[in-house]
């Protein structure tokens, strides 16, 4: 090892034995419950993999989550790239907007967009008064309302992760196409895209776990009819079953960490999970 | 150090003094407080003064009202203070404080089924009916690991300019969208939800238990696109007024504050309400020790309890309460006869044995 | 994209209208700051200034909330943006099999529910006596910030070449050289937006804080849920309208300020 190496390597101990010791062992000793409570064994995983309620939930979890992050990458793309493109007055202006949602809770923001959503609503009613609808739309207390709310709170976390990207792209390699003769449908699908895959891999990665744990905002705009993962898993910890509630965290945590590592033999995903330049 | 340990063991022998009779309470108290040692005898270290009692509930302005209707007495009545947490004593909380023996509630303010649950894992302490005179509170209040501090209702509410005027009868017509079209609202913690179902399938209340959940979820299903589901009191108020729902099956606290909010546009029926009965539950190892039921055994007397019926609504446990009532009191209190003729008391024991499969059946067949 | 093209203003139009869907919802909550009602709602019969006036009373409660998760933030951000953007920079710096597997693990918080960390949590915190402390709550958003620090830091290395570094360790320059005076200046955007993510993580923190918090420690997430329980109590919208203007005047005067760079574009 050379020093530079040692000097790499001892940069990153204080987090690793951060997360270890503060992180990683105290979940491990709850994660232990889930094959001692409320007896030894494997009871609860025996009783997860033939419950009906947590395929149900499971399905649910993972379509709302895919949702999510498709509409929530396709439109943070669209903002990142239209960011690095304005003039800096503009851009000041979009970035603003893109960060001002940050300030405001997750609890608010969920009851924004009831008061927006909901069948006597602010949307509903305006476009009843233009005559576009005789009958309220259902936009809230069903998925649609979920995935509205998701994609609301992931969209600002997804543009910065992809604008980060975008705007160390070196844009000479624009230039030059350009001067090639290359039209501008041909640099954005030939060039763009290419170079953005680093950011919109990380973005994605990230919506998708991230959406898999959302515990607040499904279950105030889908009012019970879209039960998530992370809200049964908290049902389950208030009735007391705390076994049941860690085996499935459990679960969740094989699946991400195994879907994690699939990704990671793809290289191009490997380097920009790793935050490395593509090999 | 050993003046710690002498004290303590001065304590002991006050305590075993008290325990055989040869003092009372009273020169018992006098005796520890002169040790000034309330803690030494703490078997745990919380965040909780010696010299207080800490109540938990679920925050609001529920944190005021049982300031003023059972803390402000019995600080007039001992001298000890009474402090209210809002955090909410979820039987999780409970369990996670046991466990790590970081008790810090006194008497934490659930419900009779939470009683038992907790009780199962041997969070909670066996309420001292020496100390707590259990018939202060009408029958089927008083548990081995609870008694009730108040009661409330699930009522069927309804929006009175959406049905024209008319009052649905019972649970049946909250199955009837023909003649009152329009969206309903039931909660999505199962407790008190299938009971109406079956009410409304024409079940006779005597037969209700054992839930017959095929035969309730048969009835629900054709309801299923015209149910949103709530989760915390006040979202089943913001849905009646949004307008969004026609009529739902929620607490008849918020369908009070409803009632008056609206001008009685929105209101409720007595007819068919379920009855829950509210508990105090004592953690083990809570921070005050045995002080705690005399707090518990004040709190059941009639005029808190009234306090806390018109600051909030909660109706009283104690049947001398009743006798004390206004006419504008009676309107709200689920437990006085008139408003309890076709009442149905929801049953702690079958939820405590049921709860947790029930409530994962219920949220696989609503979401 | 070439300007004055379709193309061009199809992907700008696009552009502002999607950041019309982020931005608009989020001015309803001005309304609801001045509703007449005790309830999150519109203004129902008039224009009502009484949820600032409970936000400026000390004693009601939000004014030391607000205060204690600004600290909580700004601590557990500066500590998570420390740590991050040193094991990212490191881990960057190496290969094999450490860096894959550490990474998984500091990202493990994303993954598992809250809920279940504030369990094991608050069994280590009753044994240190750090229950319903600063430091207690501070370090667990620490490590609860760490991945969103990790994940920004990422996004911005993989952009960062390799070969300046290489330059830079050929020339001769010290480790420690190599990464105060190449890698982090070119790193600072990614460091900026990792100190941001982390402290929004910190300021909206609520299952966690929750458990582990009782009287003394009360963060403006947990104020807001304990107000929640009764009825939604609108000083919540006038929370966020009062962060949206205090947003707009930091922006106002950042733009206003002198020494500005020249406009790099035409």
């Amino acid at each position: 090892m050379t020093t530079f190496n040692r000097w790499a390597f001892a940069l990153t101990l204080p987090a690793v034995l951060t997360t270890l010791a503060l992180y990683v062992a105290p979940i491990t000793q709850v994660l232990t419950l889930s094959v001692t409570d409320p007896r030894p064994g494997l009871g609860n995983y025996e009783g997860l993999m033939t419950s009906n309620a947590v395929a149900k939930v499971a399905a649910t979890t993972l379509n709302v989550s895919l949702l999510t992050t498709i509409f929530t990458i396709a439109g943070a793309y669209a903002i990142a790239f239209g960011l690095v493109h304005m003039r800096v007055g503009p851009r000041r202006l979009a970035m603003f907007l893109v960060l001002v949602p940050f300030w405001v809770s997750v609890l608010v923001r969920a009851f924004s967009w009831i008061t927006i959503l909901r069948r006597e609503g602010v949307l509903n009613s305006a476009l009843s008064s233009l005559g576009l609808i005789s009958e309220p739309l259902n936009l809230v207390y069903n998925r649609i309302g979920v995935v509205i709310g998701m994609v609301h709170y992931m969209l600002p976390f997804a543009v910065l992760l992809i604008f980060a990207n975008l705007s160390g792209i070196d844009r000479r390699i624009m230039q030059a196409a350009r001067s090639l003769g290359a039209r501008p449908a041909t640099i954005f699908w030939r060039i763009w895209l290419p170079l953005s895959v680093p950011g919109l891999a990380v973005a994605s990665v990230f919506v998708f776990i991230y959406s898999l744990g959302f515990l607040i905002t499904p279950a105030l705009l889908g009012a019970g009819r879209t039960v998530m993962i992370a809200e049964f898993i908290s049902v389950q910890m208030k009735t007391l079953r705390w076994g049941v509630a860690t085996a499935l965290s459990v679960l969740l945590l094989l699946l991400v960490a195994l879907s994690v590592l699939a990704l990671m033999r793809r290289p191009a995903l490997r380097a920009a999970f790793e935050g490395r330049p593509d090999p | 150090m050993s003046q710690s340990k002498f004290s303590q063991d001065a304590a002991s022998i006050a305590l075993e003094k008290f325990r055989s009779g040869e003092i009372d309470r009273r020169s018992l108290l006098l005796a520890l407080g002169g040790l000034g040692l309330a803690v030494a005898l703490k078997p745990s270290v919380g965040f909780a003064e010696a010299s207080e009692i800490v109540l938990c509930n679920w925050g609001g302005a529920a944190v005021d009202a049982f300031q003023k209707a059972f803390g402000e007495p019995f600080t007039r009545k001992s001298g000890t203070k009474v402090t209210v947490d809002g955090a909410g004593p979820s039987t999780s909380a409970i369990r996670a404080m046991v466990e790590a023996n970081a008790v810090t509630w006194d008497a934490t303010d659930g419900g009779m089924t939470d009683a038992v649950t907790l009780s199962k894992g041997g969070y909670v302490q066996p309420i001292d009916y020496k100390i707590v005179d259990r018939t202060k509170v009408g029958p089927g209040m008083s548990a081995e690991f609870g008694i009730g501090n108040y009661v409330f209702s699930n009522v069927l509410t309804y929006d009175s300019a959406k049905t024209k005027g008319v009052a649905p009868a019972g649970w049946a017509d909250f199955f009837d969208t023909e003649k009152f079209p329009g969206k309903r609202t039931m909660c999505k913690w199962v407790q008190g939800q299938l009971e109406a179902v079956l009410l409304a399938d024409g079940v006779p209340p005597e037969k209700i238990y054992p839930l017959d959940v095929d035969r309730a979820f048969k009835k629900l299903k054709p309801l299923l696109p015209n149910l949103i589901f709530w989760d915390a009191g006040a979202q089943s108020q913001q849905l009646f007024r949004d307008g969004e729902v026609v009529m739902g099956n929620i607490w008849h606290t918020r369908a009070s504050l409803l009632r008056k909010e609206t001008q009685e546009r929105l209101t409720w029926t007595w007819a068919q309400n379920l009855l829950f009965v509210s508990a105090w539950s004592v953690p083990k190892n809570n921070p005050a020790g045995a002080k705690v039921f005399d707090f518990i055994n004040s709190s059941l007397d009639p005029e808190g309890q009234i306090t806390l019926l018109r600051l909030m609504g909660n109706g009283p446990t104690n049947p001398k309460a009743l006798e004390m009532l206004t006419a504008e009191d009676r309107k709200i209190s689920p437990s006085t006869p008139e408003n309890a003729t076709t009442q149905f008391k929801v049953d702690p024991a079958y939820y405590a044995e049921n709860e947790a499969d029930l409530q994962n059946r219920y949220l696989d067949f609503i979401s | 994209m070439k300007r004055g093209s379709a193309g061009h203003y199809l992907s700008r139009g696009l552009t502002w209208l999607l950041l019309a869907f982020l931005f608009l919802p989020i001015l309803v909550v001005i309304p609801v700051a001045f509703t007449d009602q005790d309830f999150l709602s519109l203004p129902q019969h008039g224009l009502s200034l009484k949820h600032f006036v409970a936000i400026g009373d000390w004693s009601a409660g939000w004014l030391p909330s607000i205060l204690t998760s600004i600290a909580v933030g700004v601590l557990a951000s500066a500590a998570a943006t420390t740590l991050g953007a040193a094991y990212a920079v490191g881990a960057w710096s190496i290969s094999g099999w450490w860096p894959s597997l550490t990474r998984v693990m500091i990202l493990s918080p994303l993954i598992v529910p809250p809920i279940v960390y504030a369990v094991g949590i608050f069994k280590l915190w009753a044994r240190f006596h750090l229950l319903d402390t600063f430091l207690g709550v501070a370090v667990v958003h620490v490590v609860l910030c760490l991945p969103f620090v990790i994940l920004a830091m990422g996004s911005t290395l993989s952009n960062l070449d390799p070969r300046l570094v290489q330059a830079a360790r050929s020339l001769g320059a010290r480790p420690a050289t190599v990464f105060l005076r190449v890698i982090a200046p070119n790193i600072l955007p990614g460091i900026i937006a990792s100190a941001l993510f982390a402290f929004v993580t910190s300021w909206d923190e609520i299952t966690v804080t929750l458990f582990i918090t009782s009287r003394a420690m009360v963060t403006l997430p947990r104020r807001i849920w304990t107000s929640i329980a009764d009825s939604v109590d609108p000083a919540l919208a006038a929370v966020a309208t009062l962060m949206l203007v205090v947003t707009i005047a930091i922006l106002v005067v950042q733009a206003c300020l002198p020494h500005r760079k020249p406009d790099p574009s035409p």
